[in-house]
């Protein structure tokens, strides 16, 4: 006997961007985020007999649509990510050089995008996103002097002489 | 898509315009931060006043405000007991010798200390007061617990200060430090009282077999020499720009 296979189509979930996109994505993919998992199941649309079509869009008025674009692309590539533990990610050794070469690839991009992923990964709540934004700036931080910092970040020094003459006999004692 | 867009150079207004590091929440800021070690958090901290960093996220000088240092050399460690005021512990810590050397020397740029005891407990202390007499760190006190027996060497300490404060401090570069056992540091006491060029008495003594070998550990001490104190071998930078041994 043949029994017919249900062919289920994925479960779709709806976004829009601040700048009205909207965005179908799997739910499945989208379950890293923890606030818009949250939002599903508190409004209840797991509910498989309403179809996309008459789905409600989840608005997310922090984020453009070019940046949740991005978060939906590294979504996609890390949605068989076995789920994080965050107390255990606390207690770990805190390390850069642990960033997935994928993820190095896709967050090499120009500062403004960089920060822009970062806020829209902490505002809905994509640990491991944010994790890896982190991280890739803080490696652009790493080993560069004061003066070098202002420069990578465009950063207006706003110490009087005097004041940075303070502040730095106060941290030379762990300089280098 | 307009590629005449993607070809245009930003304005300097759409540049201001742009997000920037210090637009990101002090929380998050925090986040990066802790992925910073502390020297690279200082760095940070000292960039800007408003760099969005925590207080707490910022490591301060444990041995801050502290006016006296004992410092405790044992064959393996050298602790450091800090205090602020007459008998209030604030800071006790054992470092590995290399670690300890290079702690000190930064906390001896840093800061001018009242007062710095070094207690030596064994006769591992030959980098340790390597370093002090190169760093002209002023030691007021500096003995030696050896078995039942207190062997002060202050009087040696002394004057081998003595010689150096006659120059001036910053010129003087003490090139090594000898040890001496309890018997020469009698007849040392001798010697000095009858002769003032103690500093070249010293040279003729040295050993430079032991020195090379101190030199060349990485300790900078060999456990079996028990007897032996203090030896020292200093080049001074003498007035006037000539160099000569004292």
């Amino acid at each position: 006997f043949l029994f017919p296979i249900k062919m289920t189509s994925p479960r779709m979930i709806k976004l829009t961007s601040n700048d009205d996109k909207t965005f179908e994505v799997e739910r499945d993919v989208i379950k890293q985020s923890v606030t818009v998992n949250t939002l599903i199941t508190d409004l209840n649309m797991d509910d498989e007999d309403v179809s996309v079509e008459n789905q409600m869009a989840i608005p997310l008025p922090n984020v453009d649509a070019a940046t949740l674009e991005m978060v939906i692309t590294w979504c996609k590539q890390h949605r068989e990510d076995p789920p994080r533990n965050e107390e255990e990610e606390e207690k770990k050794e805190k390390r850069t050089d642990d960033i997935p070469e994928w993820d190095k690839t896709f967050l090499d991009v120009e500062q403004s995008v960089l920060f822009a992923l970062i806020l829209a990964a902490n505002y809905m709540d994509i640990k491991g996103l944010l994790d890896n934004c982190c991280k890739t700036v803080a490696n652009m931080i790493k080993g560069k002097t004061p003066d070098e910092i202002r420069k990578h970040f465009n950063i207006k020094n706003d110490f009087t002489p005097e004041e940075e003459e303070q502040i730095r006999k106060e941290n030379a004692w762990c300089e280098d | 898509m307009d590629k005449s867009a993607i070809d245009e150079e930003p304005s300097n207004e759409e540049i201001d315009n742009r997000l920037k590091l210090l637009d990101l929440p002090n929380k998050i800021l925090t986040r990066i931060f802790t992925h910073l070690g502390n020297n690279d958090r200082l760095r940070a901290r000292v960039c800007r006043k408003i760099v969005g960093i925590e207080k707490n996220m910022v490591p301060e000088n444990p041995l801050r405000e502290i006016e006296s240092i004992d410092i405790e050399v044992d064959s393996s460690y050298v602790t450091f007991v800090a205090t602020k005021g007459p008998n209030r512990w604030m800071y006790m810590h054992k470092y590995s010798y290399k670690s300890a050397l290079l702690l000190l020397k930064r906390l001896i740029q840093t800061f001018r200390f009242q007062r710095i005891c070094i207690k030596v407990w064994c006769n591992s202390h030959f980098n340790l007061l390597l370093f002090f007499l190169v760093s002209n760190v002023k030691v007021t006190s500096l003995f030696r617990i050896a078995k039942a027996e207190y062997i002060e060497t202050n009087f040696y300490y002394a004057q081998l200060r003595s010689l150096l404060t006659n120059n001036e401090l910053d010129k003087v570069h003490i090139e090594c430090v000898l040890l001496i056992n309890a018997t020469e540091l009698k007849e040392l006491r001798q010697i000095t009282l009858d002769r003032p060029t103690i500093g070249s008495i010293l040279l003729e003594d040295v050993e430079h077999s032991i020195l090379k070998e101190f030199a060349s550990s990485e300790m900078g001490i060999d456990p079996e020499i028990s007897s032996v104190l203090i030896r020292a071998k200093s080049r001074v930078q003498l007035p006037g720009g000539r160099k000569g041994t004292v």
